[in-house]
């Protein structure tokens, strides 16, 4: 496989740098920098700042369902995309830092440890709904502050995290980022459609 | 779609290509709402023509952000082909999806190349395009922007 990638592959392949790490082709200048960057002891600690924010998410997800069983129905859906974070979260720390990470396979086995305040779940069933929306809102604007100081690589993977939260909480209570409360028009007349 | 991944003018660095290429795909957004409003029914044509103006808005941005990298901001196609058949209002909404789900793919690539307040910039547009299209859905991509996650073919 040559080494040169075009800039068409650079741009439309995500993950394109990482891969060429592995792949062993030599990287020289910036692309290699970036390298370094992605594997920095700040990335790292980023990384595992976001994983517990995940792992935090979904003990509270599943402190809810417990606590609310007929929520089932709506939340699972919502809890398997958090679950889909941390695995992408735990994927992308063992594909930059797989020899300095010795507990990274028990990591990714994990939904055991849930912390004891995930487990304050309001009695009241869309107050606790909306007490997630507010730990998802809470996640991925933390996640939008962070990308600025990333290495490209995890920026790019932190901004899809935080557009996803964004998304979670539209989704569980309609609630819109604080900073775009306009951002989407009434809701459509879905019957006509379907 | 065509013209989403263009060839870039004279630019030669990351930042510049990926600016160009957020250009481009909102440039296809564009036209495409066109086409979704000519086809998504009369009771959500308020609401398609809101988003075109918040689209060209947005390439408006772009095409500024690009002249400030040095290059000159890419220009729509003629025509696109659209990534299936539009020709009701169950398909027109679907291309809506499609539309943003594309363009928070550019976005994406956006902010792995630049940085700074470009580079947030573009992760709030990410977000806005992943609420679109959760509100054209009435659900969400697990992780917007990123096809190489992508487990239901989004980006054809």
């Amino acid at each position: 496989m040559p080494c040169e990638l075009s800039r068409r592959t650079l741009l439309a392949g995500g993950g394109v740098l990482l891969a060429a790490a592995l792949t062993g082709c030599s990287a020289t200048g910036p692309r290699q920098a970036a390298e370094r960057a992605e594997r920095s002891a700040g990335a790292q600690r980023l990384r595992e700042e976001t994983e517990a924010d995940s792992r935090l998410l979904l003990a509270r997800y599943d402190a809810t369902l417990a606590t609310h069983p007929d929520l089932a129905d709506r939340l699972l859906p919502l809890r398997g995309t958090v679950a889909e974070h941390l695995a992408a979260v735990v994927a992308a720390a063992g594909a930059t830092t797989a020899s300095a990470r010795p507990g990274g396979e028990g990591a990714a086995a994990g939904d055991a440890g849930a912390p004891a305040d995930a487990t304050a779940v309001p009695a009241e069933p869309e107050a606790a709904v909306s007490e997630l929306s507010r730990s998802e809102a809470e996640v991925s604007e933390r996640r939008l502050v962070a990308l600025a100081d990333a290495p490209p690589e995890l920026a790019r993977l932190l901004a899809s995290l935080a557009a996803a939260g964004a998304t979670q909480c539209y989704l569980l209570d309609g609630a819109l980022p604080e900073d775009e409360p306009g951002l989407l028009p009434e809701a459509p007349t879905t019957e006509e459609a379907t | 779609m065509t013209g989403l991944w263009p060839a870039a003018g004279t630019g030669t660095d990351v930042g510049l290509l990926a600016a160009q290429a957020a250009l481009a795909a909102e440039h296809a957004t564009v036209y495409g709402y066109g086409v979704v409003g000519a086809w998504a029914g009369p009771e959500v044509r308020p609401q398609v023509r809101g988003l075109m103006e918040a689209h060209r808005g947005q390439r408006d941005e772009l095409r500024q952000a690009v002249r400030e990298l040095g290059g000159a901001p890419v220009a729509a196609s003629a025509g696109y082909s659209l990534p299936f058949p539009v020709g009701d209002v169950a398909s027109a909404r679907d291309l809506a999806a499609e539309l943003e789900v594309r363009l928070a793919g550019a976005y994406a690539d956006l902010v792995r190349a630049s940085d700074g307040a470009a580079r947030l910039a573009a992760a709030r547009a990410l977000r806005r395009s992943a609420l679109r299209s959760a509100w054209w859905r009435g659900s969400g991509q697990a992780l917007p922007g990123l096809a190489e996650h992508s487990i239901n073919g989004a980006r054809r």
